[in-house]
């Protein structure tokens, strides 16, 4: 019926087409305007599925690993997208689709899928779907602009994870923004002006950044007018290996490196956000609706953890491994803490949950830069697994608010004799964000805290006081300390409602039922079995596993940590 | 002199047909408004003149040949690029096409502006100015750009002050001619010591001799040492850039902008936004011999003018786009925030001029930074003109639209003039998928893309490019503050719904160009490239051979 | 003494210089227009005196300087018109009195 790779592009065109028709239809015809998104949305999320299916079939084939290992260690590697729109007869890895030709290069309308991006594709497509339903009731003002707006925004992030060519990954990565700054000014809270200014400067500032980043170094890779330039990311990692490897360009790029990292890093440490990079954070997640809330949390902030996983790292492995690693991870383990702290010390709800974003991506951010296989899984893993109990939490608190106007802790207690299903879910979900095991969040975090472990007590053997670890580790427990107060607050004790006009204080209708559940259950597969999860993202992690071993000789360091056995007999 | 040459020094006269229709156009209508009083009338008259401009045009590309290479026999001294004063180019056929463009979108964009009695000579003026731009594209003598330049000029005050007769707008036409003719001394001053210094006033011969390093003064051509005049180069420079400077609004010969765009009319500050900018970088790219292929085909780019210019240009770039966008951050009038962002515009794209003495010589590689400079160019004349056209379609007498917060609530109350003021708003910025990003791109592309056997420049032009970056970051809060102001806030008192005009055609065909040239960039890019002649590797080779025979005997 | 070159150049360039500080300090109108018919004029006087004094050079000095008076006189028919209509609103021509637009 659909080749592949008209799937991809459905991706990207349906969200779009059906932001132009929403807005066409007018203020006025609210039934049709949100029918017509949430068609979409689920249309989308059912390509989503096939995509996955038709991924599942061929994942096996992908792995990097082949049969002779004997030259792996002199091999370059790079990425290799599958379901590529438009490709070229002799390479299924590479697009003949041209957007600007520089004359000896050209920016390529690139799109494609692998293990890195696939899964965050139907995060993306899985939490618009209650995004579009929340905002049924909460919206009465200007609907077709904020469907619109928020198709567009759905366009941009699944444009900026599909995206294979630097240039276009830029653009979508930059465009995304006017959707949030729009939905975040016109239908957040008091404000909601400051926050969406504040918000679009700091990104568009570090993003700006970026761009020279970009620039640097597709123009480092063709260093003289007679070679190509290229703009495809795969290219790109392949060019800046060949280089690292030979030897009389690599001084020359170990200078392209640092600046390379710094600039690249620059727009995506705002994005995650890192500390100190993070403040405009809790103002737009405070400030925004709902919708705006579910999709900035869930799913633009991996954007920046994205980022710094498919250009990052592999654009800059040198520089990366030996200061980039430690710089990140201590800023991520620091934002931990911060995070954390920050969070409990919070009466606003959302404020709350915001901050505990920051404390959550830390995490992730930790896990990415442990810079071996199980730290990197356990990252992507943390991505997705953030993006559903954020969401879901953003969710449940947008439904209470919906009904008292108020986000204030102390205005609540004793919510449970009142609401009980939604009592119900918002333990749930504060459990699948504390990483309960058996729940979704308990095998990112475990696979992050792994990575590290293995990055400081193995790789740097340090036994006495793995403080990268710890800091890690500590972040769980005082998410746990946060998440229980709150519901502590919230939840139980003597029912104490803030005061509220009109209509009657129901419990979560079947409308709020529905739109949750697709997200429990989700939380609840993948906790007990990520397998497909895993065994998808493994060759890309791979790939960029076998990157950084590269690097690793360069550096001098030994290829393969010691075993953990070994490790021990040296400690007695 | 050969009679080649004499040739010609008639034979330009088919190609700027074009220039005489529009010229005479302009007479009939000086004439012709002394009879009949009519806005509709002179307007029509007006477009069809721009019409039979653009057939001429037309005829003249079937006509004549482009002038792009020299004849297979390759003699020098008969060769019309060394005496005539205007050439066919390519490029200047580029610089036609964008003046007869921005020509039928001002006569639209200001049918309803001024007083009814004043339109005939109204129109009559931009028609001058329109024919000005095509000549200062394809001027090929110093004299010629000087009267193109002047052409321009002239009538540019005239529409200044026509339009309205309160203070403020006379005040505003007073500070432009009076800053605007020093300019005019400046550049002829610079002119001067240029012919002293070569005794020709022809821009190829006199770019030559300064690459063969053949300048001196008169008096003593003996003299035995040159040193005194590489200091009167300098100095001839430095006016030369100093009074086309003024025209491109760069720093610091900016200051009279934000003062006219304020107390003029909307179209005219428009026009002055967008026209001056052209003229100023044409004349700057044929005087410092940055355009190459034609008088460049025997010398490395650029190198004519010496190794300062491109300092110059550098400090200039990143003064002017610095104190532009801090400037604008601070201004409640929108005509005034619009001036400086035309000065910090101005800035991003003399860093466009002051990488071209870098790029410019990688063998069949696109022209860097000239092809940057022209797509900004033509970019930001879209979003600008489009942005006062949307201003001045809503502004009304009785309503005036000055300061930011009379956009207030403008997304409720006129969503596609909302709509259409972002799309202008966010190309502004830089944002990607409009005209901006594309013309920001490019620019940032040439400032990284020295080569690194250049490393002291290339540090020194990517730390340009940094700030250039820093300031697109800074120019956004501004521009954004706008769009907020249209969407997040609510109006106090709601502007009056416009009826329609021929300035919602002008409307149309910018936000068309926005955003056409940000999703398509290719066409543009492609025209521009072709209008930029590569150096001829052959020609090279040949011109060597035949030694330094120079035009003038 | 004969006269030199230099002489004419030194002249030009106090001629410009002076133009440049009548437009500089005179508050009168009419005052700044002599300032740049100074500025003008010496651009006449360097084109004239180069192309009179080297041999070598043909007559596109004199043109250039032509063409420039030309000029000067069209941009003075301008400059009058718009002093005339300032002088009819303000009653002076004393530009420091234009102080509107300001910012």
């Amino acid at each position: 019926m659909f080749e592949d790779h008209h799937i991809v592009l459905w991706l990207l065109g349906l969200p779009l087409l059906s932001a132009v028709v929403v807005w066409c239809l007018g203020p006025t015809r609210g039934p049709a305007i949100r029918a017509v998104s949430f068609a979409s949305s689920v249309v989308v999320l059912l390509l989503t599925a096939m995509l996955i299916v038709r991924f599942l079939a061929i994942s096996g084939e992908r792995s990097p690993v082949t049969e002779d290992t004997v030259h792996q260690e002199s091999k370059i590697h790079t990425f290799k997208p599958e379901f590529v729109p438009g490709a070229s007869a002799e390479d299924r890895h590479k697009t003949t689709w041209n957007i600007l030709s520089f004359g000896r290069g050209q920016i390529q309308f690139y799109l494609g899928v692998d293990g890195l991006n696939i899964w965050l594709i139907v995060l993306t497509a899985l939490l618009m779907l209650p995004s579009v339903l929340v905002s049924f009731r909460q919206i009465t003002e200007r609907v077709n602009e904020f469907y619109a707006w928020l198709l567009a925004l759905q366009t941009c992030m699944i444009g900026v994870f599909l995206a294979f060519d630097i240039v276009l990954f830029y653009v979508f990565f930059e465009v995304s923004l006017i959707p949030l700054f729009f939905l975040i000014g016109i239908w957040g809270g008091s404000r909601r002006q400051y926050a969406a200014r504040k918000f679009f400067i700091y990104t568009l500032a570090g993003s700006l950044i970026t761009l020279l980043g970009v620039i640097g170094v597709v123009i480092a890779c063709s260093p003289d007018a007679s070679s190509k330039l290229t703009f495809s990311i795969p290219e790109l990692v392949h060019e800046v290996h060949k280089n690292l490897e030979n030897e009389d360009t690599r001084g020359y790029w170990s200078a392209v490196q640092l600046w390379t990292f710094l600039a690249l890093s620059l727009g995506f440490a705002i994005k995650v956000p890192l500390i100190p990079f993070h403040t405009w954070l809790p103002l737009a997640h405070v400030e925004a609706p709902t919708a705006g809330s579910v999709d900035l949390a869930g799913v633009l902030l991996k954007i920046g953890s994205y980022g710094f996983l498919r250009l990052c790292i592999p654009l800059a492995p040198d520089f990366t491994l030996v200061n980039g690693l430690p710089i990140i991870t201590w800023l991520a383990a620091i934002g931990v803490v911060y995070g954390a702290l920050c969070a409990f010390a919070q009466d606003d709800v959302k404020r709350l949950i915001a901050y505990s974003s920051v404390s959550h991506l830390g995490l992730c951010m930790l896990g990415l830069f442990s810079l071996n296989a199980i730290g990197i899984q356990g990252g992507i893993m943390q991505m997705i697994n953030h993006g559903l109990s954020t969401a879901a939490l953003f969710l449940l608190i947008g439904m209470l608010y919906e009904r008292y106007h108020t986000r204030q802790l102390k205005d609540y207690s004793g919510m449970a004799s009142k609401m009980p299903l939604f009592a119900i879910c918002l333990v749930f979900a504060s459990l699948s964000s504390v990483g309960l095991p058996g729940l979704n969040g308990f095998i990112g975090e475990f696979l992050c805290l792994a990575g590290i472990y293995q990055y400081e007590v193995i790789d740097r053997q340090q036994r006495i006081l793995p403080i990268l670890t710890v800091l890690g580790a500590s972040g769980l427990i005082l998410g746990a300390w946060y998440l229980f107060t709150m519901l502590r607050k919230l939840l139980f004790g003597e029912l104490r409602e803030p005061s509220h006009e009109g209509e009657p204080i129901t419990d979560l209708t079947v409308r709020e039922w529905g739109l949750l559940t697709p997200i429990f259950i989700l939380c609840v597969v993948i906790g007990f079995y990520p397998r497909p999860i895993l065994h998808t993202t493994e060759p890309d992690v791979e790939r960029i596993g076998l990157i950084v071993k590269q690097a690793r000789k360069r550096a001098g360091l030994s290829i393969d940590p010691p075993p953990l056995v070994t490790g021990r007999a040296d400690v007695r | 002199m050969s009679p080649d040459l004499q040739n010609a020094l008639t034979d330009f006269i088919p190609q700027v047909v074009p220039e005489i229709v529009l010229g005479v156009s302009a007479c009939v209508l000086f004439l012709g408004a002394t009879f009949r009083v009519s806005r509709h009338v002179w307007g029509v008259f007006a477009l069809v003149a721009l019409t039979l401009a653009s057939f001429a045009l037309i005829a003249t590309i079937r006509s004549l040949p482009l002038f792009t290479e020299p004849p297979t026999t390759f003699d020098k001294s008969k060769w019309p690029l060394y005496a005539a004063p205007v050439l066919f180019t390519p490029l200047a056929l580029f610089f036609k096409v964008v003046g007869l463009v921005t020509g039928f979108l001002l006569v639209l964009l200001s049918w309803d502006e001024g007083g009814e009695d004043h339109a005939g000579e109204y129109h009559g003026c931009l028609l001058l100015l329109v024919a000005g731009i095509g000549l200062v594209g394809a001027a090929n003598d110093l004299l010629t750009l000087f009267l193109a330049l002047e052409l321009i000029s002239l009538p540019t005050y005239l529409l200044l002050y026509l339009p309205r007769a309160d203070e403020r707008a006379q005040e505003a036409a007073m500070k432009y001619f009076l800053l605007s003719v020093f300019s005019s001394g400046l550049l002829l001053f610079g002119f001067s010591y240029l012919y002293g210094l070569t005794g020709t006033t022809n821009i190829p011969a006199l770019l030559d001799m300064f690459a063969s390093g053949q300048e001196r003064l008169a008096p003593n051509p003996e003299a035995s040492t040159q040193q005194p005049w590489v200091g009167v180069t300098l100095l001839a420079l430095v006016m030369i850039v100093a009074g086309l400077g003024f025209r491109i609004t760069s720093v610091p010969f900016h200051f009279y902008a934000p003062d006219v765009y304020q107390g003029t009319t909307t179209p005219a500050a428009a026009l002055l936004a967008f026209v001056p900018k052209i003229v100023g970088f044409a004349a700057l790219l044929r005087i410092l011999g940055y355009v190459p292929g034609l008088s460049a085909f025997e010398r490395p780019l650029g190198t004519a003018m010496g190794e300062q210019v491109p300092m110059l240009l550098w400090i200039m770039a990143a003064v002017t786009m610095t104190l532009g966008n801090i400037l604008a951050l601070l201004q409640d009038n929108i005509r005034r925030l619009i001036a400086y962002s035309s000065v910090a515009h101005a800035g991003y794209m003399l860093i466009g001029l002051a990488v071209v003495r870098y790029l410019a010589n990688a063998p069949g590689e696109s022209v860097g930074g000239v092809e940057a400079l022209l797509f900004y160019l033509v970019a930001y004349g879209a979003m600008t003109l489009g942005f006062f056209a949307v201003l001045h379609y809503l502004d009304s007498p009785d309503r005036p639209l000055e300061s930011v917060d009379d956009l207030a609530g403008l997304g409720k109350s006129h969503p596609s003039c909302g709509l259409l003021l972002t799309l202008f708003l966010l190309s502004l910025i830089g944002m990607p998928l409009t005209a901006g990003f594309v013309g920001k791109f490019l620019i940032f592309f040439d400032a990284m893309g020295l080569s690194s056997q250049n490393a002291e420049q290339a540090r020194l032009y990517r730390i340009l490019a940094l700030i250039a970056a820093l300031n697109a970051a800074v120019g956004g809060w501004y521009y954004l503050r706008m769009i907020g102001v249209m969407y997040l806030r609510e109006a106090i008192d709601p502007l009056p719904r416009p009826r329609p005009a021929p300035v919602v055609a002008t409307i149309a065909v910018c936000a068309t160009l926005t955003l056409g040239l940000g999703l398509f960039p290719q066409s543009l890019l492609q025209l521009i490239r072709d209008a930029l002649p590569r150096p001829n590797a052959q020609l090279v080779a040949r011109a060597a051979d035949e030694g330094q025979a120079v035009a003038r005997e | 003494m004969t006269i030199t070159l230099n002489h004419y150049l030194l002249l030009g360039a106090i001629l410009f210089v002076c133009g440049a500080v009548c437009m500089a300090t005179k508050r009168n109108a009419i005052g700044v227009l002599m300032g740049v018919e100074l500025v003008l004029n010496a651009a006449t006087v360097n084109f004239v005196a180069f192309a009179h004094y080297n041999p070598s050079f043909e007559i596109e000095g004199q043109i250039f300087a032509m063409f420039v008076i030309v000029m000067a006189a069209a941009e003075a028919a301008i400059a009058l018109a718009i002093v005339l209509n300032f002088y009819n609103n303000h009653a002076t021509v004393d530009i420091d009195t234009a102080e509107e637009l300001k910012g």
